[in-house]
Order: C-alpha cells, then structure tokens, then sequence
C-alpha cells in the first residue's frame, strides 16, 4: 500500500481540508477512466459499498469477507485531535489511527471503543475515482449518525474519508482510512415547536403539513410553482408591539400568511385581514419600512411584479407600488436597501429563469448569460422608475440569479450589491456614490452553483465575512475530474464545470474589500443546499452555519 | 421525475460549529436540524425573546414549515433591533483583560441566505466577560450616531428614525413561552380544488352530461355535477347525504351522474382527462369527483371525495354568486390594464389547454379535443 498512501494522501488534502475545484484532480492522464466507466464500475461496486456500510452500523459483525483487506493509516505525527466545548464533544483525525487492529480501527472510528446504544444510519457517497495500477481507486464519503429516539436527535455522528482499492480483476477490495472527525452532544441545539407555535391556528398547521411537493398536485397551477418550493418568508414587527412577526410567502393557489405573534408565541394569521393574502405564487418577500414612517410595511415579488404594500395599521394595506419586470420571468429574491438617502429604500429583485422553471437550458452551461435581467427600481418623482442601466448594473442578469443582498462589503461605509447565480459567477458592485455601481473583480465572484449567501463576522475581527451556498454534488466530483470529461470544452470550461460540484465556500474579508478564500475551514459538502445562514448556535461566541438542503424528494425509490 | 423518482432528494440539512481555529465540525445530526425535508429557507430570528437566535425553516417535501428554538439558554449576544435600513451596525466589545475589539453587527437589505429576510436581527454573540462600551450605526455617507460609556452599555438596543439614535433597552426578560415539541403533522391531500381561471366545458359535453336545456342556463346560480361510482363506498355514503341536506332555497342545482349508468358519452373518461389537466400528472383522483359550474358552464372548483354542503354553498358564494375581491383586498389596475386583478387574482392567467386535448386525444374523445385545441388557437 505504500504506493497508494500519496493518492489517499492527496484525497485527505484535497477532498477534506480544500475543496477539490481548487487543485485536486481525479483523472490521471489519458489512460484515466471514462465518466462512463467509472459510473459502471460504481454500480458494480454498489453491493461491496452496501456490505462496508453494514460493517459500519455493526448489522454485519466481522470483516466484509474473503475478498476484502482493511488497511490501516500510515503512522503519522498528528494524533486525535480532542476538545470539549460548551457540551460538544470532538474527536478529529486527519491522518492518525492509533487502534491496534484494523478492523477495530475501522469502527474504533466510529463508536471509539464504545458499543453505539441504538441503530445508526451510514450513507456512503463515491466522490471520487481514478485508475491505480490497472485496477481502480474509490473516493468514498461515509457519514454515520444514530437514529432519533422518542422524537430527541442522536447524540453521536461521526464523518470518515476513505479509499476503496480495487485490483485489476475487482476480486480485492482494500479499504483504507484517510481521515474522520466524530462529535457527540447530549442536548441538541435546537428543539422543535411548531407544533406550539400553530396550536391555536390547526387550519393552517394543516395546510403547511401537507408538504409543498404534495400540495402541488392540489394545486391548479401549470408552473409547477409549489413543486420546487421557492417561496420565501420575511420577519418583522407589523404590528408594532415589538415582538417579530412573519410573513410566509405561499405557491400560486395558496393565498400567503402573515402570522402575527401573540405573547404566548403562538401565532394568528392576519393577511387576509391586511390583503396581503394574495393567491398567486409569491417567492421573495420583505418586512421592511418603504416608506420612512417607523413601522414594517409589505413588499412581495408577485412573479413578474413586486407590490409594495403600506402598513395602514388596521385594514387592508394599500398598494403603493407595482415594480414591474420588462417580461414575464418571475422574480425571486428581493432586497431592499437606503442608497439614495431618502426615506424610501430602493428595490433590487434577481431573476431566474425566463420560462418556466426547468425550461430554460443555461448557455454556456457554467457562465450563462441568457438568463432573465436583474432589476434596480428607485422612488422617483412620485412613482417607481428602474434604474438599472443607469445604476451601472446592466450587467447584472443573464447568469440565472438567485439571491441578492445590499452589503459594505467594501468597508466604505457604502452599500454594494452581491448577487448571488446559479450558472455564472457571482458578482459584486462596488458603490461609488448614490446609485451608482460598477462590477469589481473579487475573490467573493464565486464560480459555483450559488444559491444563496450570508454575512456575517466569523473570525470576529470587525468585519463581514461571506459564506456562499454553492452546490456540491458527488457525481460531479467523481465525473467532471475525469481527463476524458467535456473533451473539446476547453480547459477553462471544464474547471469551470468542476467548480460547480465543489460545493460552499467561506471568504474572510480584510474590512477594506480585500477577500481570502478559508481554504480549511470544512464546510464544502452541504449537498444540494440552498439559503445558507451564519448564526451561533451554543452561545459561545462564535458564528456557525447552518445550511437547508435537497432539491427533490419523489415518493418512490431511487434518485436520478 | 414524474415517475416520482428523486434528484439529489433525501439529502438532510447540515450544520457546523465553528471551533475556533477557523475550522468548523459537522454537528448536522446532533444539533437537531438535519431533517431530510428537501430544505430551502432559513431565517433567524430571535421569536421567544430569549436573546439567542431561533431558526424558521421552510421546505419544499414535510412540513412547510418549522420552527427551531435555540435552547442554549446560556451565553450572551448583543442585539440591535432597528426600525431603519441600516448601513452598517457596530459594537465595541471590551474582554476581561480590557483588551477591546470591534464586532460588526451586519446591515444593508437584512436578506439573508436564500429568499430569507429579517432587516431587525442585528446580532453578534459575546463571549463571557465581555462588556459592550461603544455601539454605532450608519446610514451611509458619513451619518449615523453612536453611544459610547466606560461601562457596560448593555446586550439589548433599538434603533428608532425619530430618535435617530441608539436607546438602550437593558434587562429585556426572556419570556417562558412553553410552547409544545413537535413538528407539524403529516396531513392529508387537500379535497378541494380552487381553480385559478375558470375551466370551460363545451357545449355539447356540458348538454350531455347535465342535461342542460338549450339556453344551457341551470336553476340557480350554480350547479354541482357529482361523478359517483356504485360501488364506491364514499359515494354512497355521502351524495345521498348531501341531496337530502339541501334546502330548496340553496342557489344550487345538484347533478348525480353514474359511472355505471353512464352512456358511450364517457363522461368518466371526460371528467378524468379534465381534472388530470388541471391538476397535472400524478394526481390522484378519488371518488367522488364534483365539479362546481357557474351559470356559463365553466368549473369553478373541483372536489375530489367527500362532500360538504356548508363549504359547497361557501364556495357557490365565494365563485360563482359574487367573485369580488377576495381577502379584503381593493381591485385595482395600474393603468393599462394588463395587471388588472381578476376576482381572485392579481395576475390574468390564460389557461392552455395542450394537456387536455392530449388526454382527451389519448382516451379517444376527439370531438372535445378539438373543441378545446380551437380554443387554444
């Protein structure tokens, strides 16, 4: 093995501590497999992976059998690395193993000695794969965590990387540890209550537990607009009386709730009350004062228009404003934000698709610039004007936008605007003054598949850093770095698509818009995550991120 | 994926704690938020009062929505509440040692992560000992305000625009909220179906299946067609019930229809090629299946098993006998009038019917194919 330990090496550096779109590259030269091979090769190998992973939750109690050697980690200078904070228990390795039979270090990874009291759940995920010596290496992810019992979260979960090495005739399968990481909480976090929070309102607890996916097929509704499931919800006080309020955006057919919060905690809907219920499919929506007068007024993307509402205080909130797109495309996120220094704040909204969503093929697929455009809109004179071209953010649309947000990113005491796209780099525009903008090159122009983004001040030196949610996907990662992948593309195309696996990205800034990619903090595989958030979870101090995840979820088995 | 397969689906939420050396450790599992709902949303937001930051997550499969107390009970953050968009928040934050720092609270739009918005949580947490002795604010351009005291100002601010400064609001309680664990339950499939524009039937269809008389005008303002089966227990159950709870006064003629009495017209072949249209592939029908029609003939609504009279008539109101503005809302036009709201809605939606002329194509109802692929054109 000891010519294999510089690739499992390499996985342990590339794969865990950096994202692989930044060096790591799994074909190896022209005699390099196929994506259609490996992808046959892992289908082949699906039972053997299928047999590791109930050695890991002990369902199957010795080694896998004849034809397969457990290999323990090479000797190394780094031991376990142990810490207790706040209740939160780590063992982390990224190199070391000090059990003294290999089988035994295989699952000392995992339950250290200790017999897991309850049944765990292994997910073993291929995110890599590349030709050794004629036969083939296997990346392999595997992620274990105990089930939940009486309705509490598990206690343990632990993360290993490993290689999977086959010979030539596939008969041998080595498996070799690279690295793992195990924590153990007894108190979760977070505890669920929304049961309690809906007690009072069991017509709307209902309808928000049916499930969007479900609801769809209820729905007369041919955008398919609850499918997806991107509707948004926006907090606020809309009734003054300082406790937050939110406002649920709901798919075409279901009109949109605003849950008022009583002292209790408990919530009442009141939209229809102040005719924000309305009943098409509303995505972005904001809690924020339009108008300069102290409390939250109403503003919802209504697809292709965002209605700004007035807080009358009682009674329906009038429409004061209808910021229309130029075409049909629906917008997503919207963010609002004083850059003009009246009291009225402008209105930036992100476009997706131009059709309907899953119509529109992306071109070029990794930096589209055929998406819908993106729109600035400022109170003007009386009335809502767009102002994009004359903002200098033209520019901004054509990459399938989902997300935006006002930020001094700059450290100028000036707003500048991020977006956040789907098939095309992020961007940034820098304020000069006013409502004027212009794109700068930066670090944060993130290649991957952007989702969402959040800022916050992570490493406490006083300024916003950025976490980005990109998409990270398996598949991409043991395909797209194949040698023979996208032949003809062009290298830049193909790092490109790479990058758009690679998952999250952390950026700490200097405070004066000089950024750093955090090459080892550890937080790319957040799957097919979505809005990405920086808060702290245990009151220690520091920001941690929390990510949702999943695009679609079908009722019966199997995954494309 | 309309076979109901899956892409990139089951994959749970994720979570990690920040550990201090710029790394961070997957707590997904342990920290009570990786559910395996295909997740999309997340908000923070401080709801129980009890100055640490609590989720509000949205998704598109289970529960829509959650709610996800933080209950690290301990520690302390500071927190601004502010009335105004923001530039910029910052605090100075002075250790035991005296050793100051500079932590910077956020601002600008309050969007957060993906379609997330909360312009009022401006926090940043404390470490134990810390004192805040200075918090300042921006609006941009060199204005704004700032407090600054040798002692501890607090963990608690608002930001007012009449005040146009920070006021301290130190010692807020915690509420005890004791609101029930729990998520949302599973619940079942809605029944009924509002459509989003009326659904016209042809004239011939609507004569055959509703013996409607020449002027194809019904009694009433209404009329429900009921498509039973005899042998569905439901249907027997309820579509007597329902004929015997109507009152003569009820603006309503009901229509029973038989499947097994009904003639070569197919009206079951119909009614499913129309509502599998509406309500697109997959969708599951249940007997059953009531169609409710203005006095045009066009449907209104579906139902889709059990009946109700109290929510029928509801609905005979609400859609057919006066389709104002719903929700309390004032109709209105921007001007030229392409975004007048309808009765229900703020957008015109034309309704395509491609679908239904191929399901009616496929079930080999070509006389109402092409009544509605003319429509169409």
């Amino acid at each position: 093995m000891t010519g294999r330990r510089p690739v499992c090496a390499a996985l342990a550096a590339a794969a865990l501590l950096a994202p692989v779109a930044s060096g790591h590259e799994g074909g190896e030269g022209p005699d390099g497999p196929t994506p259609d091979e490996v992808e046959a090769f892992v289908e082949r190998k699906a039972a053997w992976l299928e047999a590791l992973g109930e050695f890991v939750d002990g369902r199957e109690a010795g080694p896998l059998g004849a034809g397969v050697v457990f290999v323990a980690p090479a000797p190394s200078s780094e031991e376990w690395i142990e810490s207790e904070i706040a209740g939160l228990l780590t063992v982390r390795s990224y190199g070391a193993e000090r059990a003294e039979t290999v089988a035994a270090a295989w699952r000392g990874c995992f339950v250290r000695g200790e017999v897991f009291p309850g049944e765990c759940e292994v997910k073993i995920k291929t995110i890599g794969a590349r030709r050794d010596a004629g036969g083939m290496i296997l990346d392999l992810r595997i992620e274990v965590r105990g089930v939940e019992e009486l309705g509490l979260p598990p206690v343990w979960q632990a993360t290993a990387l490993a290689c999977a090495s086959f010979d030539v005739d596939e008969r041998c399968m080595k498996l070799e540890l690279v690295s793992f990481e195990r924590s153990q909480l007894d108190d979760p976090y977070f505890v669920e209550r929304t049961a309690g929070v809906f007690a009072e309102e069991p017509e709307l607890a209902e309808l928000l537990g049916v499930g969007l996916d479900r609801l769809a097929t209820r729905l007369d509704d041919a955008a398919l607009s609850a499918w997806f499931g991107h509707q948004g919800i926006a907090a606020g006080d809309v009734n003054g009386d300082g406790l937050p309020d939110l406002y649920v955006a709901m798919p075409s057919g279901v009109p949109n709730l605003l849950l008022v919060q009583e002292e209790s905690g408990r919530v009442r809907d009141v939209a229809e009350e102040h005719g924000v219920a309305w009943l098409d499919d509303t995505k972005g929506v904001l809690l924020v004062d339009m108008d300069g007068d102290g409390d939250d007024d109403v503003v919802s993307a209504l697809g292709p228009v965002i209605v700004v509402q007035e807080n009358a205080g009682e009674g329906p909130f009038s429409v004061t404003g209808m910021l229309r797109a130029p075409d049909e495309a629906s917008f997503y996120s919207i963010a609002a934000a004083r850059l003009d220094g009246d009291a009225v704040p402008e209105v930036f909204g992100t476009r997706y698709v131009a059709t309907r969503y899953g119509d529109a093929v992306p071109t070029p697929f990794h930096e589209a610039r055929n998406g819908p455009s993106n729109h600035l809109f400022q109170w003007r004179g009386g009335a809502w004007s767009d102002i994009t071209e004359e903002a200098g953010l033209s520019e901004a649309g054509g990459r399938f936008s989902l997300s935006a947000q006002f930020v001094d990113a700059t450290g100028d005491d000036r707003l500048d605007l991020y977006v956040v796209n789907d098939f095309g780099s992020n961007q940034l525009f820098e304020r000069d003054r006013g409502v004027s903008f212009r794109a700068v090159d930066s670090p944060v122009c993130d290649p991957g598949a952007g989702m969402g983004a959040s800022w916050g001040d992570v490493d406490g030196d006083g300024d916003l850093d950025l976490h980005v949610t990109n998409m990270y996907s398996s598949a991409g990662r043991r395909l797209a770095f194949q040698d023979s992948f996208g032949e003809g593309l062009g290298e830049e195309a193909r790092r490109r698509i790479r990058g758009l696996a690679s998952g999250n990205s952390l950026y700490l800034s200097d405070g004066k818009g000089g950024f750093e990619r955090s090459e080892g903090a550890r937080i790319e595989m957040g799957r097919w995550g979505w809005g990405g958030v920086m808060t702290d979870f245990d009151r220690d101090g520091l920001l941690d991120i929390f990510v949702p995840a999943g695009f679609l979820t079908g009722p019966e088995p199997g995954d494309l | 994926m309309e076979r109901g397969v899956s892409w990139s689906g089951h994959e749970r939420n994720r979570a990690w704690r920040a550990v201090g050396d710029g790394t961070f450790v997957d707590v997904s599992a342990i920290a009570g938020l990786d559910h395996a709902d295909d997740g999309r949303v997340a908000l923070r937001c401080d709801w129980d009062g009890d100055g640490d930051e609590d989720l509000w997550l949205r998704s598109r499969s289970g529960p829509a929505l959650r709610y996800l107390e933080n209950q690290r009970g301990t520690g302390r953050t500071v927190r601004v509440v502010s009335q105004v968009l923001v530039t910029s928040v910052d605090v100075d934050v002075q250790d035991r040692s005296g050793a100051e720092r500079r932590l910077r609270l956020g601002g600008g739009s309050g969007t957060d992560g993906y379609l997330a918005s909360s312009r009022s949580s401006l926090a940043a947490p404390l470490r134990e000992g810390d004192k805040v002795v200075g918090i300042s604010y921006s609006l941009g351009s060199g204005r704004g305000g700032a407090m600054r005291s040798s002692g501890h100002l607090g963990d608690r601010f608002e930001l007012t625009p009449d005040r146009g400064f920070l006021s301290e609001s130190r010692g807020e309680p915690a509420r005890e909220l004791g609101l029930d664990r729990g998520e949302l339950e599973r619940a079942p499939l809605p029944d009924r179906v509002v459509l989003r524009t009326p659904h016209a039937l042809p004239t011939e269809r609507a004569r055959a299946i509703l013996s409607l008389p020449a002027s194809g005008e019904a009694r009433g303002a209404a009329r429900l067609l009921v498509l039973k089966s005899d042998t569905c227990a439901t249907c027997e159950a309820q579509v007597p019930l329902l004929l015997e709870q109507l009152r003569p006064e009820d603006p309503v003629t009901v229509s029973v229809v038989s499947l097994e009495a009904a003639d070569p017209a197919r009206v079951g072949d119909f009614v499913r090629a129309l509502v599998e249209s509406v309500l697109g592939p997959g969708a599951e029908l249940a007997l059953p299946v009531s169609l409710l029609l203005d006095r045009g003939g066009n449907v209104q609504a579906l139902q889709l098993g059990a009946l109700r009279r109290d929510r029928m008539l509801s609905d005979v109101q609400r859609l057919v006998i006066a389709p104002g503005p719903a929700a309390g809302r004032n109709a209105f036009s921007d001007g030229d009038g392409s975004l007048e709201r309808g009765p229900r809605w703020f957008h015109a939606a034309p309704r395509s019917y491609t679908r239904l002329v191929r399901l009616l194509r496929e079930a080999g109802l070509d006389a109402d194919a092409d009544v509605y692929a003319a429509a169409d054109r």
